[in-house]
């Protein structure tokens, strides 16, 4: 299955960055085959809207989970209605979220994290 | 890392003064702050602290519609699109003008106009800086005359004084907010881990008051407050303190009204660095306040900033955060 | 005559000058526009008529004619419109209500659905007629309530139009509608730079302007050079008077703590006539 974590690079050994409408890029990784390719995240710069944006993108990529830090109400939602399961509490490296995320160390989110607005 | 707002309601009641206050007795205490002005549409913070080595950045807020006039057939019918009343026909002869402290950048112009006469162009509403002050970092913007009081500038404000936080491993972020209880004030808001609302014995202030703490309420954002000038009317200072009692709101202090503070101004400083009964009332406010910012510390998942990794890498020359 | 009474910095006095004049003219209508935190009433002591919610369009659409084509999603500005393979999202709090989505849908599915963010509120207090606008807590966009209130100006009688504080689009909103602005300000460093704001924005309205100087005497000169090297008339000077501040602690009004400005403040009403009467020929 394809994953997306949010990361402050492009590739396996990237960090992960905790924020998901305002990171600076998503990283898709494979499951399977641990192959990594980057995806752009151009909300990032948006002023507001910058998760709804960042949702959409992700939505569209054909991931099937989200892996982040934190995610806000509405970014959320929008990836709930489209089939993606959001994963918080990640860090470390891309390789790190995604090994926890097998290793089923990750949780799972049935609600946002973060209050409206941006991370703490 | 730890964000305090200081916030009001009313205007005028002493944000910046009490702002700059305790970020200058936590510098006396030895611990670092990052100043950040979140009222860019008065932006006064600078003024008292003299930011030098400063790069204003231009800030692009929005866009702006643009009337390409040779293809103008002067129709009208962008002026009957246009909700915002940012676009008219001020000419009999000449072509649509748009308005650029009215348009909204909905675009909506660009679709109904016939000719495609119209384009979106960015839109620079602002500039933002970083600068070294005598208490420190300090992140300021002014936004450019009649430009949209949104809160996407007073985000930019916010984003670069956490990176600054970050790279200088000062922990505490304190953010002088705008009036109001508007886009401003929630940007400024959002996400904080406390608000101080700094308040006056009057009613105008009062029911302002209620607002914005409503507001912060909302945003699940604690709160604590100081009254200013609280000697014009003792009763209702002692009523406001009860109400905010009730509420929950920790009240860190009052201050007195003195002349001290606007002759301390003008000598571009703020009441804690000048002496008398507002520089003591400040030092108690200040002391209640680095206590809860220790309970708020202590009650964190974590006390690394953000973005650094909970596995130290083998290389890393761990920094000492936190008080 | 419509007189906004605005400043750069929120504090300096709008209003206590707006109601001072409302009181000492005695059959202007007052509007307070300053609707993050309208306080008018709170020295004007009006009796309350009626009150009218403020909405504002957010778009809805009909499911059965939805082909979630993203159209809408696409065009909006604001990234309030979400479009899924099966489901259409809308973020009522991001959308400016421009009505474009309505306009690209290519099957008529969306329509606007009013929403609520604050409220209009009439009344009077002797021969002055009120108007006040309040947004909802909560509610991050001014603009909408202002133009509510703004709508209620009335030709037949002069207007004084409380603003909101601040040199941006809340205040010149109020600016634009007037004919003449009255910028209140004070000598401190702080309503200096204020007042530089507020009067550059404003002169790029095109509206005419005098200054109120209060706390007169708790400053320096900087503020009445800065308006005689713009030419901005200083209209009126209020020393700082304890006695006035601790009136308005008390609801009190400015004429009514300190009744001998209520001459300068009739006497303003001609100067700003002239103003306006100048700038419209």
């Amino acid at each position: 299955m394809k994953v997306c974590i949010t990361a402050q690079g492009s590739g396996l050994d990237a960090a992960v960055d905790e924020r998901f409408g305002r990171a600076p890029s998503f990283v898709l990784v494979e499951t399977d085959t641990l192959q990594a390719e980057p995806l752009e995240n151009s909300a990032n710069q948006e002023n507001h809207g910058a998760g709804v944006a960042a949702a959409m993108t992700v939505g569209r990529s054909g991931a099937s989970a989200l892996i982040t830090g934190h995610c806000g109400p509405k970014a959320f939602e929008v990836l709930r209605a489209a089939g993606v399961n959001v994963y918080t509490g990640a860090f470390g490296s891309v390789r790190d979220a995604v090994q926890a995320f097998l290793d089923g160390k990750l949780d799972k989110a049935d609600d946002p994290d973060v209050p409206a607005g941006g991370a703490r | 890392m730890t964000t305090v707002v200081v916030l009001s309601g009313k205007g005028g009641t002493g944000k910046t003064s009490v702002t700059a206050s305790l970020a200058a007795l936590e510098r006396r205490a030895g611990r670092s702050v990052v100043l950040a002005d979140a009222d860019v549409d008065a932006s006064n913070l600078p003024l008292l602290l003299h930011p030098t080595g400063t790069d204003p950045q231009d800030f692009v807020g929005g866009e702006l519609a643009v009337v390409d006039a040779e293809a103008c057939s002067r129709c009208g019918e962008c002026v009957k699109g246009c909700r915002f009343s940012a676009i008219s026909l001020p000419s009999p002869k000449g072509p649509a003008r748009v308005s650029p402290s009215m348009c909204e950048g909905c675009a909506v112009c660009t679709i109904v106009c016939p000719e495609q006469a119209i384009t979106m162009t960015a839109q620079v509403t602002g500039r933002w800086s970083v600068g070294e002050t005598r208490l420190g970092p300090l992140v300021f913007a002014e936004l450019s005359a009649g430009g949209e009081s949104s809160g996407k500038l007073v985000t930019r404000v916010r984003q670069a004084a956490a990176e600054v936080s970050q790279r200088s491993a000062a922990p505490l972020v304190l953010i002088d907010g705008p009036p109001g209880i508007g886009c401003p004030v929630i940007a400024a808001l959002s996400g904080a881990d406390l608000a101080v609302m700094v308040t006056e014995p009057t009613p105008s202030a009062r029911a302002d008051l209620e607002r914005v703490l409503a507001v912060a309420a909302h945003f699940h954002v604690r709160t604590a407050a100081v009254i200013n000038k609280s000697d014009l009317n003792p009763e209702l200072a002692r009523v406001l303190a009860s109400e905010l009692a009730a509420k929950g709101v920790a009240l860190f202090g009052s201050l007195p009204y003195d002349e001290q503070v606007s002759a301390c101004q003008q000598h571009g400083l703020c009441p804690a660095e000048c002496e008398g009964s507002v520089s003591e009332a400040m030092s108690v406010v200040h002391a209640r306040f680095s206590r809860l910012l220790k309970e708020i510390w202590a009650l964190k998942p974590t006390s690394l900033p953000l973005h650094v990794s909970s596995f130290p890498r083998p290389d890393s020359s761990a920094k000492e955060v936190g008080s | 005559m419509k007189v906004a009474v605005a400043s750069g910095k929120g504090g300096t006095g709008k209003t206590t000058v707006a109601t001072s004049l409302a009181l000492s003219w005695g059959d202007a209508a007052l509007l307070d526009c300053d609707v993050e935190g309208p306080n008018a009433h709170l020295l004007l002591h009006p009796e309350i008529a009626a009150s009218y919610e403020v909405t504002v369009p957010v778009p809805r659409v009909r499911e059965e004619l939805c082909a979630h084509c993203g159209e809408c999603a696409g065009f909006c500005r604001y990234h309030s419109l979400a479009v899924l393979s099966r489901q259409w999202m809308v973020f009522d709090e991001l959308c400016h209500s421009c009505g474009g989505c309505s306009l690209v849908c290519p099957t008529k599915a969306i329509f606007e659905f009013p929403r609520r963010i604050g409220r209009v509120i009439e009344g009077r207090r002797a021969e002055i007629p009120f108007v006040q606008g309040i947004l909802d807590e909560g509610e991050a966009q001014a603009i909408p309530v202002i133009r509510a209130v703004l709508r209620r100006a009335s030709d037949d009688r002069d207007v004084i139009l409380d603003s909101p504080p601040g040199a941006s689009c809340s205040m010149l909103a109020v600016a634009e509608a007037s004919d003449v602005v009255l910028l209140v300000t004070e000598p401190t460093p702080f309503g200096l730079h204020d007042l530089e704001a507020a009067a550059t924005a404003v002169s790029e309205l095109g509206r005419p302007m005098a200054a109120v100087i209060n706390r007169a005497d708790w400053g320096d000169s900087r503020v009445r050079r800065f308006c005689a090297a713009k030419g901005i008339p200083v209209a009126l000077e209020i020393p700082h008077l304890r006695k006035a501040a601790e009136g308005y602690a008390r609801a009190q009004p400015l004429v009514e703590s300190v009744p001998g400005l209520r001459d300068d403040f009739v006497a303003l009403r001609d100067q700003l006539r002239a103003l306006a009467r100048e700038a419209a020929a």
